[in-house]
């Protein structure tokens, strides 16, 4: 028992006297390590005679919490103190920048792709791909395109061929996916990809990406296509948006539509990309054309669908606020390394 | 497009209120009608009142110079200097005083003339932005006899005017190509009544409804007689009127008339063609005057034109014609080209004397192809092509006729020719109610049905089913007008009826039905995931064209048996960059860093991964596949190398084969191969094919300094395409878990000095067959070349883990394995270095 009061008192003063947290921890290794002088101690206590034991235990026990604390406490105190040698030997320039490369950057098309088909995808939409050149009867004819539309003139589309095109649309996946697919219901799917069109200025590159749209099941309306437009806007643009379709003119479908969302830049109050109108102009769309659906093996009678077309490219210029429409395909790492 | 507001109002009443009118025009647009711009031809004007000419003198000294005394009326009495000699006492003209401006903004200041200082103008019509082109345009304007001094010009000549710039959708274009298809449309949204023009009348003496019951004598009357029509080509023309006129004065149309043209986009010629083009902007009915004493034969035949036929178009351009071309000809020869322009051998001039006026409907597709051809886009072809209603070409010349009469041009003799080659019928299309409101999507009435069709002029009834009107088995019956041969069929008249209730009513709904089963194709989604590694090697994603110039392969220096050149070619590509469809994802990428190279961008690590086209031959007969490629480059310091660490080392052949490995390794492809290869562009030594389980899948190597040359760019560079199909096509969906280790490792290392022309892989093979199964792991720690291993050899150093699956591995039983490793080596010529 005097042992242990002598073993306390060194203890305590050594602990008080220790000058760096290497010291520290060398008297917590004498003390209370494995081999520590306490440690012997309260090992030892089986040779007391079992009268002596509880009080000597309780005792040990109650020095080996206290020096604990100290020497806790003692650490504590020295993070306060100004930095010994050895730490200061250690020290890093924590501003120094990391030495991993920084992960590269997706194209801002691409991200705006994913974006568009993750939030279809969420909503039941099946994604399918489709051939970027396509033949004149899927990119044209089969879209209710008659001959001596303006749209096929030569002027407008890119041809390999008389029959072979590169298609100006996504829609030829429409057809293609409805005829694999009839009779069954419903057909549900959106399509992203490459279309072709002979115009090149500051709003038109000859390559550009539309994502299309297509649900056909029995009854389905214009109020369907207004609800899942609503939606992904919200999702894309944001909780508040808007969705307001004006009358509109596509081949393929009847009723055509334009559709616009609340300009999410000024929420609607006016603004550059709105030219002031609170509007933007995000897509095309309607309800199939009979035509349409008899080419895809369906029977407009019985049933009724939606489709929408919407280019991607606008939607990463107009997240990005990227100008011309060609810089996205220069690649300049400038501009890459801004978005 | 063009629509004048006030010429507007004279068939529907409009609001006079800014905001009303705003608003009713938003109305229009949101009724499918696009307001590209709202443009003032006349902004800028300010100042110009009417003034009374009290006197007229000559200038004293400048004889070439009139000097006026002129009554402004409340603002007073002004001396004006003009050169135009067209006016005299009594007159009221247009004047812009000191401190007004003219049409456009430029201000008009007192300019002194020899003493004589004219405090402000008199205006000519070209000054006010009239008349540009016609006799009249310097002589100044002499206003009607009454109009008081002081009056204001600006509103009196319409300078105030604005004008709509509508963009038609084809459909809209059918019907709203006039004044009076977007009154209609005005109409129908603003429910305002509408009033049609009725012959002989002009601008500012408009009567009630017309009577479409319009006099029209078939071939009868003097016209008749004096001129025959033939249609010989039925099937391009089937419908083709004329009428005769004579005591044919050609002089400027009226101000109000120039004003109406020139806010409609046409230039004021003359009264004749003014009032033809007023005509066909006012109904939609492009018109033609021949001067008919240089008719041949006083005949007109409607014929296609003879292989080779030539004519001199009014713009004063020979075209030649062909079996294809719709001709108007006399009894000799083509006098117009249908639809799209005149010959100048029949044109108006100023010794005219009689006028054979054509009001015809030919068809669409045949205008469409003329003009195409002939690069020659005109209002009359612009029309033709969109759809002119076949039933209004008498009510146009009779429009006309009341315009000529009215502005003393011509006066007609009467009779109006009418040969009718085919007879448009109006059609009837039925639709069941439940279809529309299906389609609709709103819960839209029989009876509301027909009264949205009746405000858009579109005659409809319920034919009640057997469950009442509103119930299943109810049809709709539309009555289409001949004007609207956009409608064919149910689809169109639901549109109508939507746009008539407003697309803004209809609800918002999200579909209903079964649990949607949805994923993304594997293509897409191993592209995206790839994307994901390769981008965390650092490299960005770049998108470039699918086409590129035929130049590239000579560029690469590709021999002339390439498979890279087997390339589609597009027939019409707009420039020498869209030549062929890309083969190879490399041209554009090379491309993309030389550009950038070009703006010192010069460290560039980058990936794409998107299609090629490869045709199975060539022409083209089947559609070409569209096979996925992967292509890296990298070029200038290694990614994350440029740092503070100094380390900035440039890319190597060994930084591009790790990125290629962990896609791979990504993708779970095993047994990845690389053998030494070559290619066109890459250096030998430096170029390797990979291939996984034998099955081909791309290269990688370092750009030759010539290739780099070509492209602006300076070595190295590393590149390597990838077929990323087969690569899918071989990616594992999951490896299977195998246990943990039950026993422990034992780590060996092994050197062994080897030839230099002894592949690292064929080592490597050689020490993993030899270990066995208990050699767990092998890897490559150092590659040594150097005095102490002489010429020719290098050695390569491994580290290796022996385990087994069943026991603790004694030293003794892996020493065994080792000397077994040693032995196999021996025969491959490598020679243990150190262990």
């Amino acid at each position: 028992m005097k042992r242990l009061a002598e073993l306390g008192r060194k203890a305590r003063s050594e602990v008080a006297a220790a000058g760096d947290p290497d010291a520290l921890r060398e008297l917590e290794l004498r003390y209370l390590g494995r081999r520590g002088e306490l440690t012997l101690i309260l090992r030892s206590l089986g040779d007391l005679s079992p009268e002596e034991r509880p009080a000597a235990g309780q005792q040990s026990n109650q020095l080996r919490r206290e020096l604990t604390e100290l020497i806790g406490a003692r650490a504590q105190e020295m993070r306060a103190l100004p930095e010994s040698k050895s730490e200061a030997t250690d020290r890093l320039d924590v501003t120094l920048p990391g030495t991993l490369p920084s992960p590269g950057r997706a194209h801002p098309l691409m991200r705006v792709w994913q974006e568009v088909e993750d939030i279809f995808l969420g909503m039941g939409f099946d994604v399918v791909e489709g051939n970027e050149i396509e033949t004149d009867y899927f990119n044209f004819e089969a879209l209710n395109v008659p001959r001596d539309h303006p749209a096929r003139d030569m002027q407008d589309s890119f041809y390999v061929s008389r029959d072979i095109v590169l298609r100006t649309q996504t829609s030829p996946v429409q057809i293609r996916m409805m005829r694999q697919m009839a009779p069954k219901l419903p057909v549900r799917l959106v399509h992203a990809g490459r279309v072709f069109r002979r115009d090149d200025d500051i709003t038109h590159s000859p390559m550009f990406h539309q994502v299309e749209g297509l649900l056909v099941d029995r009854g389905i309306g214009l109020q369907h296509l207004k609800g899942v437009l609503l939606e992904f806007a919200r999702r894309f643009y944001g909780a508040e948006t808007q969705v307001r379709m004006r009358p509109s003119y596509f081949p393929f479908t009847e009723p055509s539509a334009e559709v616009d969302v609340t300009c999410a830049w000024c929420r609607g109050k006016g603004c550059r990309v709105c030219k002031g109108t609170g509007w933007v102009e995000i897509l095309g769309a309607g309800m199939v054309h009979p035509n349409v659906l008899r080419h895809g093996g369906y029977d407009p009678e019985q049933v009724t669908g939606f489709a929408f077309g919407m280019g991607l490219d606008r939607q990463a210029q107009l997240r990005f606020e990227i100008d011309n429409v060609r810089l996205l395909f220069v690649n300049d790492w400038r501009l890459l390394g801004q978005v | 497009m063009r629509v004048s507001l006030s010429w507007l109002r004279d068939y529907v009443d409009l609001p006079s209120e800014k905001a009303q009118l705003q608003a009713l025009l938003g109305r229009l647009e949101m009724a499918g009608l696009t307001i590209d711009a709202i443009e003032q031809p006349w902004a800028g004007a300010r100042g110009i009142s009417a003034g009374l000419v009290l006197r007229v003198q000559k200038h004293p000294e400048l004889d070439k110079l009139l000097v006026a005394d002129v009554d402004l009326g409340p603002a007073g009495k002004v001396t004006l200097v003009s050169g135009a000699g067209n006016f005299r006492a009594g007159d009221i003209v247009p004047v812009v005083a000191a401190g007004g401006a003219l049409p456009g903004g430029q201000t008009i200041g007192p300019v002194e003339f020899k003493g004589i200082v004219s405090q402000g103008m008199m205006c000519s019509a070209a000054e006010l932005g009239l008349g540009h082109g016609t006799e009249a345009e310097d002589r100044i304007v002499i206003l009607p006899a009454g109009t008081a001094p002081g009056t204001d010009c600006i509103s009196l000549l319409g300078l105030d005017d604005e004008v709509l710039e509508l963009d038609l959708t084809p459909n809209y274009a059918v019907f709203c190509q006039s004044m009076l298809g977007v009154a209609r449309e005005v109409a129908a949204v603003s429910g305002a009544a509408l009033r049609e023009p009725a012959p002989g009348t002009g601008d500012h003496a408009l009567t009630g409804p017309a009577s479409s019951s319009a006099a029209r004598d078939l071939a009868s009357g003097e016209a008749g007689q004096a001129a025959a029509v033939v249609i010989a080509a039925p099937e391009l023309c089937d419908r083709y009127s004329g009428a005769l006129f004579e005591d044919v004065v050609v002089g400027p149309s009226p101000l109000w008339m120039q004003r109406r043209l020139i806010a409609g986009g046409l230039r004021p010629l003359n009264s004749l063609v003014d009032v033809t083009n007023y005509v066909m902007l006012e109904l939609g009915q492009p018109l033609h005057a021949f001067d008919f004493d240089t008719l041949s034969g006083r005949r007109i035949v409607v014929r296609r034109a003879a292989h080779g036929e030539r004519l001199v178009s009014l713009d004063g351009t020979e075209r030649e014609l062909g079996p294809d071309d719709l001709a108007i000809a006399d009894a000799d020869r083509a006098v117009a080209i249908a639809g799209v322009m005149g010959g100048a051998n029949t044109e108006i001039s100023p010794t005219t004397r009689r006028v054979f006026l054509e009001s015809a409907h030919f068809a669409p597709i045949s205008v469409r192809r003329t003009s195409r051809r002939l690069g020659l886009r005109t209002e009359a072809s612009i029309r033709f092509e969109k759809g002119v209603d076949p039933s209004g070409t008498v009510r146009a010349i009779e429009r006309a006729a009341g315009l000529f009469s009215e502005i003393g041009a011509a006066r007609r003799v009467s009779g109006v020719i009418d040969v009718v080659a085919a007879a448009t019928t109006p059609m009837t299309v039925r639709v069941s109610t439940d279809y529309v409101r299906t389609l609709a999507g709103a819960p839209i009435a029989g009876a509301q049905m027909v009264s949205l069709l009746a405000t858009l002029g579109l005659d409809a009834s319920v034919e009640p089913g057997p469950a009442g009107p509103d119930g299943a088995g109810s049809t709709l019956r539309v009555e289409v007008p001949t004007r609207r041969s956009d409608i064919e069929g149910g689809a169109d008249i639901v549109e109508e009826i939507a746009r008539a209730y407003g697309y803004d009513r209809i609800e918002p709904a999200l579909p209903s039905g079964g649990m949607p089963l949805t994923a993304r194709p594997a293509r897409r989604a191993a592209t995206m995931a790839a994307g994901q590694v390769l981008r965390g090697y650092g490299l960005d994603e770049l998108v470039t064209f699918s086409y590129h110039s035929a130049a590239e392969f000579d560029r690469l220096m590709l021999p002339p048996d390439h498979p890279w050149r087997l390339s589609i070619p597009l027939a019409n590509p707009m420039t020498e960059d869209q030549a062929r469809m890309r083969t190879s994802l490399v041209p554009n990428l090379l491309r993309v860093l030389g550009y950038n190279a070009g703006y010192g961008v010069t460290d560039l690590h980058a990936f794409e991964i998107n299609r090629v086209y490869l045709p199975q031959s060539l022409p083209l007969t089947d559609l070409p596949s569209e096979p996925l490629r992967v292509a890296i480059v990298l070029t200038g310091t290694a990614p994350g190398a440029a740092n503070w660490r100094g380390g900035d080392g440039p890319v190597d052949f060994y930084l591009l084969k790790g990125v290629i490995e962990g896609l791979a390794e990504s993708m779970r492809l095993d047994n990845l191969s690389f053998e030494p290869g070559t290619a066109a562009f890459t250096r030998r030594g430096r170029t390797a094919t990979i291939s996984c389980d034998d099955r081909a899948l791309g290269w990688l190597g370092e750009l030759t300094a010539d290739a780099a040359a070509g492209y602006g760019l300076r070595p190295p560079v590393y590149l390597a395409e990838l077929d990323f199909e087969t690569m899918i096509e071989l990616s594992g969906p999951y490896r299977v878990f195998r246990g943990l280790p039950r026993f422990p490792a034992v780590q060996r290392d092994l050197a062994f000095v080897v030839p230099d022309d002894l592949p690292a892989a064929r080592v490597t093979r050689i020490i993993a067959e030899a270990g066995g199964e208990t050699l767990t792991d092998l890897r490559l720690f150092d590659v040594y070349r150097g005095a102490q291993v002489g010429a020719g050899k290098r050695s390569l150093a491994f580290a290796l883990t022996f385990r087994s699956p069943e026991q603790t591995l004694t030293d003794e039983q892996v020493d065994l394995t080792c000397a077994q490793i040693v032995g196999r080596m021996a025969d491959a010529g490598g020679v243990l270095r150190a262990q």
